[in-house]
């Protein structure tokens, strides 16, 4: 099991947690509870990777049936503008939803993935403004475990 | 007027002897210098190489990732824009994206990351209305001080100078 935090080695060059081999860049687990269904991202989300998660997204959309969707990026090590832009578009769909219920993202301290969504999250969406903001969000794993992490919702 | 040429440094920006943090005369120190070809693959290793570059000098975290999130937008707008690869129809190309990058050390002794980014395609202005291409650029200026472009006629350079870190207590 992976450690929750901040895996980071202290000169901030390297992930102390096993991540996606260098060919692929990017993994992508979906994790299926009663409640929730979580898609767990881990490596960099840019140009190249981004697509992947959208056909992972859209797989996940099409077997919700009723279930809040997380979007895990605790582990993500680089979000970019492209990865960004996936982010806003699944909302957009969850929204577009019958019976909708805002996605969640989980981006606990992890910066990478702070740091973007701070810097355009309120412009892109500004009447999400307040949905953003951040709170304690119980996420249920496989295997019995919970952990509390921080959550924003889009 | 101070001759810069003095003051340039090791190429190699793996190898040892680098100039440490501080130990630099005023002036810029040529440091970093790598040419990607214009692919998707190519902003993941611009970003490994800044990320390694800013690392051995023990930049802080903060300023390393605002830099490494700057030039992946500027080095994905080269080969979107540039060169004419979009996400969802590559297309094979022939086209370079240059990286330079050099510390410049102030009179204060503060230092920033100076990274220039060429490429040699055709320009073309952005398609009016929303476009991903708006978020890049909101995303490069937040992460860096000033963010510099030149449209040449035979491609674009962007210049980024990262926010400034203050000298090393210790020498």
């Amino acid at each position: 099991m992976i450690p929750a935090g901040d895996e980071r080695t202290p000169d901030g060059r390297a992930h102390a947690v096993r991540g996606p081999s260098r060919e692929q860049l990017l993994d992508v687990a979906i994790d299926e509870g009663d409640a929730a269904l979580v898609v767990a991202v881990q490596g960099e989300l840019d140009a190249l990777t981004a697509p992947r998660l959208t056909v992972a997204l859209n797989d996940a959309f099409a077997r919700l049936a009723g279930r809040i969707l997380v979007l895990d990026l605790t582990h993500v090590g680089f979000l970019g503008s492209a990865g960004l832009l996936v982010l806003l578009d699944s909302a957009r769909s969850a929204a577009g939803m019958p019976g909708h219920q805002a996605m969640r993202v989980v981006v606990g301290r992890n910066r990478p993935v702070v740091l973007p969504i701070e810097i355009v999250g309120p412009r892109s969406r500004p009447g999400h403004l307040r949905e953003c903001e951040r709170r304690h969000h119980r996420v249920s794993h496989g295997h019995g475990r919970c952990s509390t992490r921080s959550t924003r919702k889009w | 007027m101070s001759d810069q040429g003095s003051h340039y440094g090791e190429r190699d920006p793996t190898g040892p002897g680098l100039p440490r943090l501080g130990s630099a005369t005023d002036g810029f120190d040529t440091e970093l210098h790598f040419v990607l070809t214009a692919d998707w693959v190519s902003p993941s290793l611009a970003r490994e190489r800044i990320r390694r570059w800013l690392g051995e000098r023990r930049w802080p975290r903060l300023r390393i990732d605002e830099l490494v999130l700057a030039v992946n937008e500027v080095v994905s707008n080269s080969i979107e824009h540039g060169y004419g690869l979009t996400a969802d129809k590559p297309k094979p190309v022939l086209g370079v994206v240059e990286v330079d990058g050099r510390v410049s050390v102030g009179d204060s002794g503060s230092s920033r990351a100076v990274v220039t980014v060429t490429d040699h395609g055709n320009w073309r202005e952005p398609d009016p209305g929303p476009s991903n291409r708006g978020r890049g650029m909101l995303l490069t200026r937040a992460c860096t001080d000033n963010v510099v472009t030149e449209h040449r006629g035979d491609g674009t350079t962007v210049v980024l100078y990262s926010r400034p870190i203050p000298p090393p207590l210790v020498e």
